[in-house]
């Protein structure tokens, strides 16, 4: 086994795996939607393999302001808080956070916490409610232990910055396993140019799903064909997401737009478990409402469905792509009970891939 | 004990408060809590009313039907209450302390947690089949998408305010966790259902509430009649410019509809003063000008939990959910932007495990009458949380008016709404 100072860990681009066809933006991240910022507290000491990320869709600033939110509920078995604000309004200034599912609680009150921050009306805006999407990491996790507080919620939001977004075994993909190897934390972007403008979809997931022998990348079945590396195949499968974009979408669009990461997700299998968690959450920056007093009506423009398809599609790639960046990211983490998830062999994986499309 | 040792802040709105607690009103009696009141005391400042409905303000609160104002055309059950729904038990832990101006993390204090527990069993172990209505999304309902999902109720129902919602939702965990020690080793973590409303009467962002106080409420829970008003998660809440909270009643069905219970369980803090209905009268109307502060923070809620022997598929309950928001509705409530108005429904007719193979449920041609009881005991517990709940003074000694009881019943006669 190696350490996880010898692992070489690399992006799929850099690994020179292309997937789909659109180009990505130039961090290839979530954080390529200006204004968008990503944090992680990462929990990682013998059996406690956990932590919490959180996803800011907007400068903290940004007080009295709504953005237009959607999601899709593929499979709901696990916890995504504000839920009812989300789907009934569709406009909110929420932070997303995702954790284990012992630490939602916590997490939520970490939210609460940084919503009086921001105002002391909490329910008048304050980005209440906070979104906060889980997964199942006690594969490597002592969940149990219940390591995640309050203050590691208020932790990730105080590290929240835009640039590169750190990926792998971070946040609250610390403990995640996916497909029999490391999982975690993995974001891709695509650029799209529409009215003259460039604008962009960007993805980040936390991988924690599907077994080894479903494992699919570009279209090659390489969890079927791998034969020589132990497997952290586990029952506790989960998936979440965040899409972000800056094109202006109406919530109708922005569900469909996590729809089309689901569909992306999908190219690399692992959703099809009957307790599992598989949900997306995504917003758009684009549009920003005041909401003030005087406002009597708001003149919105949204990209018209004629031309909507690349976005879509540009969701679905970034997707993909994302968690493939979770695999060749992740580093070899030792949990509890001295259980281990092995990183991805990137070299061995690409010279699979290559072999099977000549 | 005299007001003044139960209070120690009385303030100007003593001298009306006096005037009206002496009143007596049909029927008015020792039952209108007869549940009993379970409070988590904590120290001297923190008390709770006494067990003959008197409050600590010195009013007389009682139940709609005391007053013998009587809402559609099926019995009520023998508590009038959830609890007439066998194994269903309520318990509240209410934290009331302070007075006067907001200090953050100090006071004061009027906040709580109700808890529901769905049947006498481990509802982890064995889950009930559960269906949620969102009339208008402007709260949070925690398990809501994983039993959305499931069909299935895995943990008890909590009731509390907005900010609570993290703590309770924890606290509840650590009770699931004590009960099931396999949760997160070899069985799923469950989801708990925390729901809130926003009890902008004290200091919501200190939030008193703490682990003990969540276990100490389910402790407490007991079936039979049911403490409402401002009680538990209920205690800091209003709703049509008076002061509300829990609110509960039930309906049974005769035999030959099947016999079922349906009740209501509610946590009332939404409407304004000139929309409130009493059985079609238009009480709101008719007292506004009865003293009504202005309280900061508009966003206000009702949070809606039905339960019925009925077997009943997830999709039934959705649609029995729906019929809360019709008896919510004869109350006079338009669900308002910034309403949180959530509901959610469970049958005991199964136990639902992971091998169940088996399911009961109803015809669709009995629910139509199930849906009758579902609106009579919705519209009953939302005015049972109003006319329980005494005047009560929150931050920044703003003071939230209890109904007038005498006024409401001769409001009822004068509508010739009287039953008896």
């Amino acid at each position: 086994m190696m350490t996880s100072m010898e692992e070489k860990r690399m992006d799929a681009r850099e690994a020179g795996l292309i997937l789909g066809g659109l180009p990505p933006g130039p961090l290839n991240g979530i954080t390529d939607v200006k204004g968008v910022r990503v944090g992680h507290a990462t929990l990682s000491r013998g059996d406690v393999q956990t932590g919490v990320t959180v996803v800011l869709p907007h400068e903290a600033d940004a007080e009295r302001a709504l953005w237009f939110y959607g999601c899709h509920i593929f499979d709901g078995h696990g916890e995504a808080t504000g839920i009812q604000v989300l789907e009934d309004f569709g406009m909110m200034s929420a932070p997303v956070f995702l954790t284990n599912v012992m630490a939602v609680g916590r997490v939520y009150n970490g939210g609460i916490t940084f919503g009086y921050g921001r105002d002391k009306g909490l329910p008048t805006d304050g980005g209440w409610p906070p979104i906060v999407m889980s997964i199942d990491d006690r594969y490597l996790n002592n969940l149990r232990a219940r390591a995640v507080k309050e203050q590691h919620a208020l932790e990730a939001v105080k590290k929240a910055t835009s640039g590169v977004v750190d990926s792998g075994s971070v946040g609250a993909g610390t403990g995640a396993v996916a497909f029999g190897f490391k999982g975690g934390i993995g974001t891709s972007s695509r650029r799209v140019d529409w009215d003259a403008s460039t604008t962009h979809v960007g993805v980040m997931t936390l991988a924690n799903h599907g077994s080894r022998e479903e494992l699919v990348i570009d279209g090659v079945p390489v969890g079927k064909k791998w034969k020589d590396a132990a497997s952290a195949d586990h029952a506790y499968h989960g998936v979440v997401g965040v899409v972000a974009t800056d094109v202006p979408m109406s919530p109708r669009q922005l569900n469909h737009l996590a729809q089309r990461a689901v569909a992306g997700w999908q190219r690399i299998g692992g959703l099809l478990d009957s307790i599992t968690t598989a949900m997306v959450v995504a917003f758009s920056t684009g549009i920003r409402l005041e909401s003030v007093k005087e406002t009597r009506e708001h003149r919105l423009e949204f990209v018209p469905e004629s031309r909507i398809s690349s976005f879509y599609r540009a969701a679905a790639e970034a997707a993909e792509e994302s968690v493939i960046n979770a695999l060749f990211r992740a580093t070899t983490v030792k949990g509890r009970d001295g259980r281990v998830a092995q990183a991805v062999p990137v070299d061995t994986l690409m010279k699979m891939i290559k072999t099977h499309k000549r | 004990m005299t007001q003044e040792n139960k209070y120690p802040k009385a303030g100007p709105f003593s001298r009306f408060l006096l005037g009206i607690s002496r009143r007596r009103f049909l029927r008015l009696s020792t039952g209108s809590m007869a549940g009993g009141f379970v409070g988590c005391l904590l120290n001297r400042e923190e008390w709770a009313a006494g067990s003959d409905g008197t409050s600590p303000w010195g009013e007389n609160r009682t139940r709609l039907r005391e007053l013998g104002i009587e809402i559609g055309r099926y019995p009520p059950g023998p508590y009038n209450a959830i609890t007439d729904v066998r194994g269903v038990r309520v318990g509240h832990c209410t934290k009331i302390s302070g007075s006067g101006k907001l200090r953050v993390g100090v006071g004061p204090v009027r906040t709580g947690v109700t808890v529901i527990m769905p049947h006498k069993g481990n509802v982890f172990e064995e889950k009930l089949a559960v269906g949620h209505f969102v009339l208008n999304g402007n709260g949070e309902m925690t398990g809501f998408v994983r039993d959305r999902e499931a069909g299935t109720l895995e943990t008890p129902i909590f009731l509390t305010g907005t900010a609570n919602i993290g703590i309770v939702y924890d606290a509840a965990l650590t009770y699931l966790m004590e009960q099931n020690p396999d949760i997160g080793i070899s069985e799923n973590v469950p989801v708990p259902v925390v729901a809130e409303c926003w009890d902008a009467m004290g200091d919501t962002e200190g939030r008193h509430i703490t682990e003990q106080d969540v276990l100490n409420a389910i402790k407490a829970a007991s079936g039979g009649p049911v403490a409402e008003g401002a009680v538990g998660g209920g205690t800091g809440m209003r709703s049509y410019g008076f002061k509300a909270g829990i609110g509960s009643s039930s309906r049974v069905l005769p035999d030959e509809r099947g016999g079922y219970t349906v009740g209501v369980l509610v946590n009332a803090n939404h409407g304004s003063r000139h929309l409130l209905r009493i059985d079609g009268v238009p009480v709101g109307e008719e007292l506004l000008d009865y003293p009504e502060k202005k309280e900061s923070g508009k966003s206000k809620s009702i949070i809606m939990v039905a339960a019925t022997d009925a077997p009943m598929l997830p999709v039934q309950l959705q649609r029995l959910c729906k019929r809360l928001a019709l008896g919510l509705a004869r109350t006079g409530s338009v669900s308002t932007h910034g309403s949180g108005d959530i509901f959610i429904a469970f049958s005991t007719g199964n136990r639902i495990t992971k091998n169940s193979k088996e399911f009961l449920c109803v015809d669709d041609s009995m629910v139509s009458r199930l849906w009758e009881a579902a609106v009579e005991a919705a519209e009953e517990a939302v005015l049972n949380a109003l006319t329980s709940a005494p005047t009560m003074d929150g931050k920044d000694d703003r003071v939230c008016e209890g109904i007038p009881l005498d006024r409401l019943v001769s409001l009822m006669q004068k509508y010739n709404r009287l039953r008896r």
